[in-house]
């Protein structure tokens, strides 16, 4: 099945078109931003014409077979990838007010592939799928229950298809056990952790916002709300500056002072960097403890994401630091996951345009774990 | 978002100078609008309004509607001019729309064509940035503000909007503020004195007496500076003599037009006693008028001091929004109004409407009504997103946590 | 020997102890429970003179009706009248070391910090002031709880914002409960018969009205999870505990930027009572859903909530201890409450833990151990004596600066 990623974001979007069978993308690039001129958007669809042509040169073949849009919050909306209908959209349209930065600019991308690609089924990939059987336990927060509600507050994680691919790898690839344990840390620009039983996850740093967790590069993590009352007490900021502030200027950024990313601090012994990494390496220890306590026990560590490779050395450390009275001489074992994102999302569209197709021939429910046993382990494991 | 916003509203600057640029090229002078209504309605149609529509009076209403519309922002700006006091005097032609160094000349391009362009930019940034909205925005250029006394706003939120069922919640005015918030004015009272009796000559004393007493500044209750007297006219009517006495006096915000009336009568009418038996009235100057589209109105000449709480939460949050959005740094203040005449709808707006009113606008106060009007284009640029970050602050749905970078 | 009056005012409770030192002998002591707004039962003060034990029932709104009613109680046994007042106070910010005798500049100083700890300074420091007033020659002592954590690493203690925040504004983890956890810690290390300074725990200090753990290395605090303020953390009977800092920001728009609406709503509305609608007390909900009230969903929900976060943080700090001696449950909920203690504890074999049920049920007098015999950690409960704690600091304080009388003149 030959499928167009598409990954849209407020600045470049990102694209990659995998041919059928084939692991690495045959095309990939970005486009240029939505609204880049000061016209109407119709540049968007020529530019998605053009990587159309571009698609048919390569492949002697016609059209993809399925448009795969990423989308960074559907709150629980769909637990699954869902093919794009129109109900579909309305459904999105009303989650807006809860992602108020990132769904707007992807309908309005839908709309332009939509308009591009008339034929070609989009099926839309979610970050937050994954966490939508979150315990509710795990999901609401300490709050006044009328404010919960009319806010519609509740925590997410924000990095799910990283983390569902990765659990999904660790638990069949190696140990062939699917009742696994895992913590499951996927490093990026802000490193989020869940803890993951069978497939459902019972413990993310995420939040209500990507805000919340582990501290990323810019933004500050996990924070006492005293801090937040403090700077609009002190300061006499408003809550956009400080918002501002705690969004852009703080995270290993603030801690720094200067622009690090989190690959960095793991690979150097500049002094200036040494707290930053630290407080990082600190702030995982403590979300790998309270995964393990929300599981019970822990069978794996799997990392994954852009910086997966910070995981050659976030792994030794974790596996001969969880370590507890009584059972001193066990390691956790780990492993890294280096699948890039834009394949598990053609992966993930794959499965549902075909489990689609599976409903609508024989009517039997398409078992995920039965395609993705046919799924191919990559080579450094 | 700010990033974000800020860009965005970077790839309309060109677009929102050639607007007020166009806006100065088509004149307007209140009570004929007709021309500049046609040219902003076409603008906001453009730009992607949800709604554009032009009322009874000749307003020229757009409309983005949020998600619900329990609350409404309304940013308001005259479409309307004063006449060219001598066009002669000006260095340039004031319907030019000519750009030297950095600023926009033209007949109402400080006052206030520069904010309007840059609110109905404003809305235009909010639709490009795609930030949901919580509540509506409604973007009211309105007419015969200058010569009309508000005419037009007031029939806005008389009958326009309550039809829309739109009540706005907050306003902001275009009106020249050189990008400061400003939460109020002094007014000014237009009054006739008349004096009226069968004797020719007491009337003539009787008047003559209360010019004295006026010049003098007595009875009226402010100082000379704030009190302009015209001479008197005499007309003959059927056996009666009347003089009409023209005066214009400064009304603060704590008084009320009724006791400043009836106190003033009260000494008049003391001072004219003694030239005999007349009649002695003080009245608000009234005016028929007829709007560029046919209707006509009368018009009380009353420009209301108002001021909006400078703690109210719409100011607040206006200065917090400025600040985190990274614009130059705003003191809250009063337009100073030196000129008779000049207004802003925010009498209307507070007092018969009970809105929060906030000015903030491009232009600065005393280009106004002057040869050589001019307003700073980076000013007008300016405006369009700082008019933005106020409405996302006040209605938008709140992004806090959220960046518009990949997650 | 001298008679110590030692006052705990919590967030919702006034402890007190008269201590005859240096014996440490306990002359009377009590409780001013439920002081503020109405819970599920009314507010007393449960209070004992020698072995004489009594409860006395009265309204207390507030601190200061409640430091009244206990001077009266105390002021019929004039063998009682106390030499010294210690208080303890929850946040020294960096203005004092760990106790101060009072004076005017001392006060002033704990005015300057009153607003680190909204909900627990100014009572406290209102409790000083009108001692003062009421028996102005009494020699006054506060103790702060912030100093235990003064030994937290920079990398536990350090918020990810911009450093000048840190460095100019003070702002970072202070930590709270600390002679608490110090108190618990010490006498738990003395139960295993561990020296203090080689002695591993994880201490969870379960008031009924905030709660923190605390994890210990070497006998020295090195996190807890009360943070800047005592807002940030655990699920407690009114606070909201860990919050996502957009939520914080959400709610300030909401209520206009203004801080004191926000603060009231996440110290006074939120954790136990504003998730359960019904009681401030973890123990009302857990009670309720065992007689069978847990078909209201909120209760259910208000207990499950309130259990995890605990559970998710005692797995955190077992990871930052690594090989953790014991686990300490102290305090009125840690220490009455068996449920929220085989809760958070059962199927943690991983962490070493293993807790006995049968023991964990019907405990003996603390200190005690509730875990399995095999459980390579203890799991033990000990009734906590920040009281003591305080005492003991107090006594060596003004046994250090020689007469108390005349520093008191000084």
């Amino acid at each position: 099945m030959s499928i167009l990623v598409i990954r849209p974001s407020r600045y470049t979007s990102h694209f990659a078109y995998f041919a059928g069978g084939c692991r690495e993308p045959i095309l990939t690039g970005d486009m240029k931003p939505l609204h880049s001129g000061d016209g109407d958007e119709t540049e968007t669809v020529e530019e998605l014409l053009h990587i159309r042509s571009l698609c048919r040169k390569r492949l002697s073949a016609a059209e993809p077979d399925a448009l795969a849009v990423r989308l960074t919050f559907t709150a629980s909306e769909f637990p699954k990838p869902v093919v794009a209908t129109p109900e579909v959209i309305r459904r999105l349209q009303a989650l807006v007010p809860r992602a108020p930065l990132h769904l707007p600019p992807k309908l309005r991308l839908i709309e332009h592939c939509r308009q591009a690609f008339p034929e070609v089924p989009i099926v839309l990939v979610s970050e937050t799928s994954f966490f939508s059987g979150l315990p509710a336990r795990e999901r609401y927060y300490g709050l006044h229950a009328d404010i919960t509600k009319s806010l519609k507050l509740e925590r997410y994680g924000f990095h799910g298809i990283f983390h569902e691919w990765a659990c999904h790898y660790a638990r069949h690839s190696i140990r062939q056990n699917p009742a696994a344990r895992i913590l499951s840390v996927c490093l990026i620009p802000q490193p989020e952790i869940t803890a993951v039983m069978r497939s459902r996850p019972v413990m993310v740093t995420g939040g209500v916002t990507p805000l919340e967790g582990i501290p990323g590069e810019t933004t500050c993590g996990e924070l006492d709300a005293g801090i937040v009352l403090t700077l609009r007490k002190e300061m006499g900021w408003g809550p956009e500056q400080i918002n501002n502030v705690l969004t852009r200027e703080s995270g290993l950024r603030g801690i720094v002072g200067r622009d690090v990313t989190v690959d960095a601090i793991f690979r150097t012994d500049d002094p200036d960097v040494r707290l930053a990494r630290e407080i990082i390496q600190y702030r995982i220890l403590l979300a790998c403890g309270a995964g393990i306590a929300a599981m019970g026990g822990v069978d794996n560590i799997v990392f994954s994401g852009d910086y997966v490779d910070v995981g050659e050395i976030l792994g030794p450390w974790l596996s001969s630091t969880l370590v507890f009275k009584g059972n001193p001489d066990r390691r956790i074992p780990w492993l890294c996951f280096r699948e890039s994102l834009d394949r598990l999302i053609a992966d993930s569209a794959e499965l549902t345009i075909r489990s689609h197709l599976a409903a609508l021939q024989s009517e039997t429910e398409w078992d995920r774990s039965h395609v993705a046993s046919g799924y191919s382990v990559p080579a450094n494991v | 978002m700010y990033k974000m916003l800020r860009q965005q509203s970077e790839i309309l600057n060109e677009s929102v100078v050639r607007f007020a640029q166009h806006l100065v090229r088509v004149p307007s002078v209140s009570l004929n609008e007709r021309a500049i209504a046609a040219l902003v309605e076409q603008q906001m149609k453009k730009v992607g309004y949800d709604k554009v529509l032009r009322d009874d009076y000749g307003n020229v209403i757009g409309i983005l509607f949020g998600y619900d519309s329990d609350r409404s922002v309304l940013l308001n700006s005259h479409m309307d001019t004063v006449p060219p006091a001598d066009p002669d005097s000006w260095s340039c032609n004031p319907y030019e729309g000519l750009i030297r160094d950095g600023l926009l000349y033209g007949l109402g391009s400080t006052d206030c064509k520069g904010g309007l362009a840059a609110q109905v930019y404003a809305g235009a940034l909010l639709k490009r940035s795609l930030l949901p909205l919580r509540g509506n925005v409604v973007v009211a250029a309105t007419v015969a503000e200058e010569n009309g006394r508000s005419v037009g706003v007031r029939g806005l939120m008389q009958r326009t909007l309550p039809e829309l069922g739109i009540k706005p919640s907050y306003a902001i005015l275009g009106e020249p503020t050189g990008l400061g918030l400003y939460y109020g004015h002094d007014g000014w009272l237009e009054i006739e004195v008349r004096v009226e009796g069968t004797n020719p000559f007491q009337v003539e004393d009787a008047a003559g007496a209360i010019i004295g007493e006026l010049h003098a500044g007595n009875g009226t209750a402010v100082g000379p500076e704030e009190l302009t007297v015209r001479r008197p006219r005499f007309v003959d009517d059927n056996g009666f003599r009347r003089a009409t006495i023209e005066m214009n006096r400064r009304l603060r915000s704590d008084e009320e037009v009724g006791c400043v009336l009836s106190q003033l009568k009260h000494n008049v009418s003391t001072v004219a006693e003694s030239s005999g038996p007349v009649a002695v009235d003080v009245l608000v100057r009234e005016e028929t008028q007829r709007l560029y589209n046919g209707q006509t109105t009368v018009v009380r000449h009353i420009t209301n001091a108002w001021q909006t709480d400078p703690f109210h939460p719409l100011i607040d949050h206006a200065r917090d929004a400025l600040a985190a959005a990274g614009c130059a740094k705003v003191h809250p203040g009063k337009w100073e109004l030196g000129r008779l005449g000049m207004g802003t709808a925010g009498g209307v707006l507070t007092k018969e409407f009970n809105v929060p009113t906030v000015g903030y606008g491009p232009g600065i106060e005393e280009k106004a009504h002057v040869q050589d009007e001019c307003v700073e284009v980076a000013k007008i640029t300016e405006a369009v997103y700082g008019t933005t970050a106020i409405i996302h602050s006040l209605i938008g749905v709140p992004v806090f946590g959220w960046t518009s970078d990949e997650i | 020997m001298m008679n110590i009056l030692v006052f705990n005012c919590g967030s919702s409770s006034l402890k007190y102890r008269v201590i005859a030192m240096p014996s440490e002998v306990q002359r009377a002591g009590g409780e001013a429970q439920r002081v503020g707004p109405p819970t599920a039962e009314p507010s007393r003060i449960v209070y004992h003179i020698g072995d004489v034990n009594g409860t006395h029932y009265v309204e207390m709104r507030d601190q200061a009706t409640a430091f009244e009613q206990v001077m009266a109680l105390l002021a019929k046994h004039p063998e009682l009248k106390p030499d010294v007042v210690a208080h303890r106070m929850v946040h020294g910010g960096t203005r004092f070391e760990r106790y101060a005798l009072v004076n005017e500049e001392v006060i002033a100083d704990l005015d300057a910090v009153a607003d680190l700890a909204p909900l627990h300074n100014p009572p406290a420091t209102g409790l000083v002031k009108a001692c003062r007033a009421r028996y102005p020659d009494l020699p006054q002592i506060v103790v702060f709880d912030t100093a235990y954590h003064s030994t937290i690493p920079d990398y536990a203690r350090t918020y990810a914002i911009p450093r000048w925040m840190t460095t100019d504004m003070g702002i970072r983890k202070y930590g709270f409960h600390g002679t608490s956890h110090q108190y618990v810690a010490t006498e738990a290390a003395k139960f295993l018969g561990r020296p203090m300074s080689e002695f591993n725990a994880v201490s969870c200090h379960l008031g009924s009205g905030g709660a923190s753990l605390c994890a210990i290395v070497k006998g020295r605090s090195v996190d807890n999870t009360m943070g800047y303020s005592p807002l940030q953390g655990l699920i407690m009977s009114t606070r909201c505990g860990d919050l996502d800092p957009a939520l914080t920001l959400r709610l300030l728009a909401q209520y206009n930027g203004d801080c004191k609406s926000v603060e009231r709503v996440l110290n006074k509305e939120s954790g136990v009572l504003g998730m359960s609608g019904v009681s401030a007390d973890i123990s009302d909900i857990l009670a309720g859903i065992a007689q069978g009230k847990g078909q209201f969903p909120k209760m259910d929900l208000t207990a499950q909530i309130y259990l995890w976060r605990i559970r998710k943080y005692l797995g955190a700090y077992m990871a930052a201890v690594g090989y953790a001696d014991a686990v300490i449950f102290t305090d009125t909920i840690g220490e009455k409450v068996a449920p929220v203690r085989w809760a958070v504890c059962a199927d943690m074999e991983t962490f070493g833990l293993s807790i006995d049920p049968e023991r964990n049920r019907n405990p003996s007098e603390p200190p005690v151990d509730v875990a399995t015999e095999s459980s390579p950690v203890r799991i033990l409960v000990v009734q906590t004596n920040e009281e003591l704690a305080i005492a003991r600091d107090a006594y060596s304080l003004l046994s250090r600066a020689g007469s108390f009388r005349e520093h008191a003149l000084a």
